[in-house]
């Protein structure tokens, strides 16, 4: 993150802690997007994600006068994600009945929208289609902090700096944690990989 | 080779982030670890896959309803929102079924109903209040006023002159004569001094006609027993000073011309 960003959002949060909701709607504006992605990286589920995206912006919302500043604005901002979401999937984990309909539910709807969209697709776009499936898979095999790290890693471009803060534990473990999960993902990727 | 103690710095060796010495230190190590230089192979095609590896968008009737929901957190709501909340809330209040609403919405309607009806049907029997029309004063009216209050002077001065408690006949008869004049026109001097809207005429007069009726509807005996009670209430009041300087205020109106 660039030294001008992680200013402004520095400006912003003291605004915010002084009581303006405009500085508070401009960082909302500015992460929104970037926190429902990461929250459905880590879950899978739209509806789930979005629950979870509302509630970490009104969490930061209520303890924002709690943080201090020691990581930015926006590493905070993913922690209170990344609790959510796996507090969500530890739940999901214990109900196996509901995420089994879930994920029935799940897969029936995308077999209804594969099965209408496969006309349209090229050979390329099923070829990056069943890659993407195969990635997801892969991912949903990691543990909880491998799974974050990756996605942190990868699709949110966050430094082994970053992720340790998210995670809250030290540099070099959030590196073996990145190391582990790229070596588990390898073993379910060996056909993609060779297919390339 | 199983493992390697340093396997686990090539992922950051991949994504480039070691500092240069280290960078070097570990491509030298590479070069001579197999199992590190065959795990680096591996790892940079899981990185490349993972760096070129595209998201199913978001749909976009949620991201929609996610922004505006979450717009709530920051932005006030307008007025006409509230107001329209406002409504709503009454409205599902007045179609609640709970039993002390139910209660409520009876009480009112007949409160309602009570004022609607009093309204149409039993209009305010409060007789309305009608003013006299102010009379102006002439030169005359104030010249009455003034020779009124010049003849309760003497009557006044004889009350409290008298050194007598117990007057004579003739005192009593005299007194009583005057008060009886005076008290005839009394009604009418109220009036006028109503009209001038002076307050210090309209006290004195209503002190005066108290004295003229503890004289003129008495009998003689009465008046006798009573008589220092008399000039005690004309004394206390100062009511010959008063007299005098009334007299000269009513000059100074007359002077003045009406």
């Amino acid at each position: 993150m660039s030294r001008l960003t992680r200013e402004s959002d520095h400006k912003l949060v003291q605004s915010a802690k002084s009581g303006s909701s405009a500085a508070f709607g401009k960082l909302v504006k500015k992460y929104q997007q970037k926190v429902l992605y990461l929250a459905f990286d880590l879950i899978h589920d739209y509806e789930d994600a979005k629950d979870i995206a509302q509630e970490a912006f009104i969490k930061s919302f209520e303890k924002l006068h709690q943080f201090e500043e020691r990581a930015q604005f926006s590493t905070w901002l993913y922690r209170i994600t990344v609790n959510l979401a796996m507090d969500q999937h530890r739940r999901r984990k214990r109900r196996p009945h509901d995420s089994l309909e879930d994920n029935i539910r799940e897969i029936e709807r995308q077999k209804t929208s594969e099965q209408a969209e496969e006309g349209r697709r090229s050979e390329r776009e099923l070829q990056t289609s069943a890659q993407r499936d195969e990635i997801e898979k892969a991912l949903q095999n990691l543990s909880e902090n491998q799974r974050i790290a990756t996605v942190l890693k990868y699709f949110h471009q966050k430094s082994s700096k970053e992720i340790a803060e998210v995670l809250g534990c030290s540099e070099s473990t959030a590196r073996i944690h990145l190391f582990r999960a790229v070596k588990n993902m390898r073993k379910h990727l060996k056909g993609i990989q060779e297919s390339l | 080779m199983k493992s390697c103690p340093f396997e686990h710095l090539l992922v950051s060796y991949v994504q480039n982030e070691l500092s240069a010495d280290n960078r070097l230190r570990l491509r030298n190590h590479i070069l001579n670890c197999d199992h590190c230089r065959n795990l680096l192979a591996d790892f940079t095609s899981v990185d490349r896959l993972l760096q070129n590896f595209e998201r199913k968008p978001i749909p976009k009737k949620l991201y929609r309803t996610y922004k505006k929901q979450l717009a709530t957190l920051y932005e006030p709501e307008s007025l006409w929102k509230n107001a329209v909340n406002v409504v709503r809330r009454l409205l599902t209040l007045l179609s609640s079924r709970a039993p002390a609403l139910r209660v409520a919405r009876s009480l009112a309607v007949l409160l309602i109903g009570i004022l609607v009806g009093r309204y149409f049907f039993f209009p305010s029997q409060t007789p309305e209040i009608i003013s006299e029309p102010r009379t102006t004063l002439t030169k005359d009216d104030i010249q009455f006023i003034s020779d009124y209050v010049v003849k309760s002077e003497l009557l006044l001065l004889t009350i409290a002159n008298s050194t007598n408690d117990e007057p004579s006949e003739d005192d009593i008869f005299l007194n009583k004569d005057i008060a009886q004049s005076l008290l005839y026109k009394t009604a009418q001097v109220q009036r006028k001094a109503h009209a001038l809207d002076d307050q210090i005429i309209i006290t004195f007069l209503t002190h005066l006609e108290l004295v003229l009726l503890e004289i003129s509807n008495r009998e003689d005996e009465e008046i006798r027993s009573s008589f220092q009670e008399i000039r005690n209430m004309v004394n206390e009041a100062n009511m010959v000073q008063k007299s005098r300087r009334l007299q000269r205020r009513l000059e100074k109106t007359l002077s003045e011309n009406v």
